[in-house]
């Protein structure tokens, strides 16, 4: 009763909350080197999307998903509804900044091996989280419903017939009644934000199973078991700080771009011709698909997220530092100077004719 | 045990080989009848893609003149003068033609979303500014406590 007189009233508070919640669980020792921007880039992408399902909550109150509509409503958005313009933006550069931290979070990882065992499993729910990203990517591209969007529905649909039974889904002859846009986007809105979710604390739950991974850069001899001796006066709960204040640096310079560099919205659709180039996070299949056709566009996918699932399989040795996987990071490196000088040369080079339209 | 890998990375190359092989073969498309109307709201999309590519817009509008199928709710005459202004490399005008003549209810020309500067404005860069300064001035704090604990240490060592 003395005790709890003599505390201040703010600790009190916090005492009461952390009883019923257990928030003090997360005050378990994390080792030094992981208190930089390099271990927060994971918690920035978590804030990204926490800014997205904000913006989109409320661009929800105004769009409609119903293909005649969603222009009209769209531009209604942009024009007329409160801070509808401001939204859509800071929608936009959020999820540039969720997917290029998440890529960046990744490389992180596989820099330092903290795939390695027993960590194995959290990598590849890593590529789940990514897979989803970039369909939630997609969705919200063909949203908008102008050119590009239209575009992108019909290699949705062609990709759709390429998979045959497995890809009816994604056909607009799965419904009859519901048109493949409303679809989309419930597939937007909905089905891929609680998979995420899910998958998110999957992930989470199992960062907190094997703690974080040990320092890599320690010496040569640094294994995945925790190095002897490395300091960890920080906790959990401090590390989540740092991410916290790394957020809101993020956060600002994401208000900044909304409100000086607004997001574009194509001209009016028309179909049957193409004529536009996907996001930049697309454009590395996009180039495969010029060279080779549409179906480049899926197994590039399909090829992209087997090297990145099959990295614990390949780089299994117990070390960690770079010196002593140098082969493995150097394919590694070749891979991703593909990737992306595939995005830039899909960038630079005029467009081509993917499903026969004309264009 | 550590050739299963190397197997396994050989297998999957194999079949997204051959996987793309097929997919290749399996590109391609039938191109059907398209009616004037359609052609005019293409060529419409062709010169208001960034950036405009008029060559294709030109093709269509030529298309359009000749094609078979023209619906009674296209104006060819107007296609025609569309025409007329895209060699003159008047696009804007091409572009409006084009659009009554297919009686599209046609959106301003240039960027539909521009930057407006307003009062608003300000007040969220200032926020924007404020958030960066916060979490800019908790990461200083931060790190000064971890160093100040440090060099007091080196100064009891000293």
């Amino acid at each position: 009763m003395a005790e709890r007189s003599g505390a201040a009233p703010g600790r009190g508070f916090w005492r009461a909350i952390d009883e019923r919640v257990g928030i003090s669980g997360l005050k378990y020792h994390v080792p030094d080197h992981a208190q930089g921007l390099g271990y927060s880039l994971g918690a920035i992408t978590l804030v990204s999307y926490l800014v997205l399902v904000v913006t989109g909550i409320w661009m929800g109150q105004f769009y409609n998903p119903i293909p005649d509509e969603a222009r009209a409503s769209l531009r209604y958005l942009l024009t007329s509804a409160p801070a509808g313009l401001f939204a859509r933006n800071l929608h936009y550069w959020a999820a540039n900044a969720m997917l290029l931290t998440a890529l960046l979070h990744m490389l992180r990882v596989q820099y330092t091996g903290a795939f390695k065992r027993p960590r194995e499993a959290n990598w590849l729910v890593g590529i789940g989280l990514l897979a989803l990203t970039i369909g939630l990517v997609f969705t919200g591209s063909v949203l908008k419903w102008d050119q590009e969007a239209v575009e992108g529905i019909a290699h949705n649909v062609e990709i759709a017939n390429l998979l045959g039974g497995v890809g009816v889904w994604f056909s607009p002859s799965f419904s009859g009644s519901i048109p493949i846009l409303t679809r989309l986007y419930i597939a937007h809105v909905s089905i891929l934000p609680i998979l995420l979710a899910a998958l998110f604390a999957i992930h989470a739950l199992l960062v907190k199973q094997h703690g974080l991974a040990p320092n890599a850069l320690a010496g040569r001899d640094a294994t995945t078991r925790a190095t002897a001796g490395e300091p960890s006066r920080g906790t959990f709960l401090g590390h989540l700080g740092v991410a916290g204040l790394y957020s809101l640096i993020g956060l600002g310079l994401l208000v900044f771009l909304a409100v000086t560099v607004p997001a574009q919205l194509g001209p009016a659709p028309v179909e049957g011709i193409e004529l536009t180039k996907p996001w930049w996070m697309f454009l590395p299949v996009f180039a495969v698909e010029n060279a080779i056709g549409l179906g480049g566009l899926l197994w590039a996918s399909v090829a992209i997220f087997l090297a990145l699932a099959l990295v614990p399989l390949l780089d299994r040795s117990s070390y960690l530092h770079p010196a002593r996987r140098r082969a493995i990071l150097l394919i590694y490196l070749v891979f991703a100077i593909v990737i992306v000088g595939l995005g830039i040369y899909a960038k630079v080079a005029p467009g081509a004719d993917h499903l026969g339209m004309g264009g | 045990m550590p050739r299963s890998p190397r197997r396994l990375t050989t297998l999957a190359l194999v079949l997204a080989m051959f996987l793309s092989a097929t997919a290749g073969l399996a590109h391609g498309g039938e191109e059907g009848e398209v009616d004037a109307l359609d052609l005019a709201t293409q060529a419409v999309a062709f010169l208001r893609a960034e950036p405009p590519d008029p060559t294709s817009a030109a093709d269509r509008i030529e298309d359009a003149l000749m094609a078979e199928a023209a619906p009674d709710d296209v104006d060819l005459r107007l296609v025609e003068a569309a025409g007329i202004a895209l060699e003159r490399g008047a696009e804007g005008e091409a572009i409006q033609l084009l659009e009554r003549a297919a009686g599209i209810e046609g959106e301003p020309l240039g960027p539909v979303v521009t930057v407006t500067i307003t009062p608003g404005t300000y007040v969220v860069l200032v926020v924007a500014a404020l958030l960066v300064g916060l979490g800019a001035f908790g990461l200083g704090a931060r790190r000064g406590r971890r160093v100040q604990p440090a060099a007091a240490t080196g100064a009891a060592h000293g």
